[in-house]
């Protein structure tokens, strides 16, 4: 049913960033200027824009394109 | 003044000695980054104007998405020149500190943590797993099953015949969704034993964007390389195999979905 595109080594596609690199990832409190709290906001904007710049996710990385 | 301007971004943390920065791409605010070693251990960081590390200006900046994607990129890409190099621990986005001085402070008192995270990671990556419902499930039971009955339906009671039809829809549709929510299960009992680890983030009920759907199954897998071979042998296999299910695979990344938000000191 899938096909997988051999191309592994592309850049990774901004839908596959975001959870992690906005959840994921050590971030040792102390002195941070942000808080986990934020990171539906920035979900809620992100994708907002992707809705109108899809162009971005048509190169998406060892992938199917969806149809 | 110097002060003031001196805003350590923090990319991630590596083993000292093992990198350079020459080559990396420049950071979220353009910044070159560069490395601040302490207790066996080099962070990447950019020192960022001081607006990168206001509270209020940069949860001003999360709302703007052009700079969010940006940044996004940005960071990943340093992060991803790292992991290139050598083992990497991935700080979160945004992840800012007060000055290079406070990052060397952090090695020093975290060392024993990160490096846990370091062991944990080494010589391993980040897998992602995606399936989403595939697309044009037969759906072949509704028409068949409503043979029989379409002429005294359709004369006698057009109402019922309706909503019969519909009926077989909505079950179609249930038993597409099973099949595929099984076809998921399917692809985590194969790859889970090739993996070190998993970790699947809070379930989405919606695509996002460039999406086909909402995804069935979102995990990412910690794998050995020496084992990402057959476990995208694994997956390439699966993807050909399963009839309600299409994958995609990204990967491999470095281990964001594998190191503690906090990692606690020794």
């Amino acid at each position: 049913m899938s096909e997988l595109s051999p191309a592994l080594t592309e850049p990774v596609a901004l839908v596959d960033l975001l959870d992690r690199v906005l959840a994921g990832g050590v971030m040792i409190s102390g002195e941070i200027t942000l808080s986990i709290a934020d990171v539906d906001l920035v979900h809620l904007s992100l994708r907002a824009l992707l809705a109108s710049t899809r162009p971005d996710l048509a190169g998406r990385p060892g992938g199917v394109a969806p149809r | 003044m110097v002060a003031e301007a001196a805003a350590a971004w923090v990319y991630a943390v590596v083993p000292a000695g093992t990198v350079t920065t020459a080559d990396a791409p420049t950071g979220v605010a353009g910044e070159p980054v560069q490395l601040i070693q302490a207790a066996g251990l080099a962070a990447a960081v950019g020192v960022v104007p001081p607006d990168h590390a206001s509270e209020q200006l940069l949860r001003q900046r999360l709302q703007d998405p052009v700079w969010l994607q940006g940044a996004v990129r940005c960071h990943h890409a340093v992060v991803a020149a790292l992991f290139a190099q050598a083992p990497t621990v991935p700080f979160r986005l945004a992840t800012v500190y007060l000055g290079p001085p406070r990052v060397r402070r952090l090695l020093e008192e975290r060392s024993a943590a990160l490096r846990r995270g370091l062991d944990l990671v080494t010589g391993r990556a980040e897998w992602g797993v995606l399936g989403y419902p595939a697309a044009s499930a037969p759906a072949a039971s509704a028409p068949a099953a409503l043979e029989p009955a379409r002429g005294d339906a359709r004369t006698d009671r057009p109402g019922t015949s309706y909503l019969l039809r519909r009926q077989c829809e909505l079950a179609d549709r249930e038993r597409a969704r099973a099949a595929a929510v099984a076809d998921a299960q399917r692809v985590d009992a194969v790859l889970a034993p090739v993996a070190v680890a998993e970790h699947r983030p809070p379930a989405r009920s919606r695509a996002a964007p460039g999406e086909p759907a909402a995804p069935l199954l979102n995990t990412s897998y910690l794998v050995d390389s020496r084992h990402a071979d057959p476990f995208v042998a694994a997956v390439r296999r699966l993807a050909g195999e399963l009839a309600h299910l299409r994958l995609r695979l990204t990967g491999p990344m470095p281990a964001y979905s594998f190191v503690d938000a906090e990692p606690v000191p020794a």
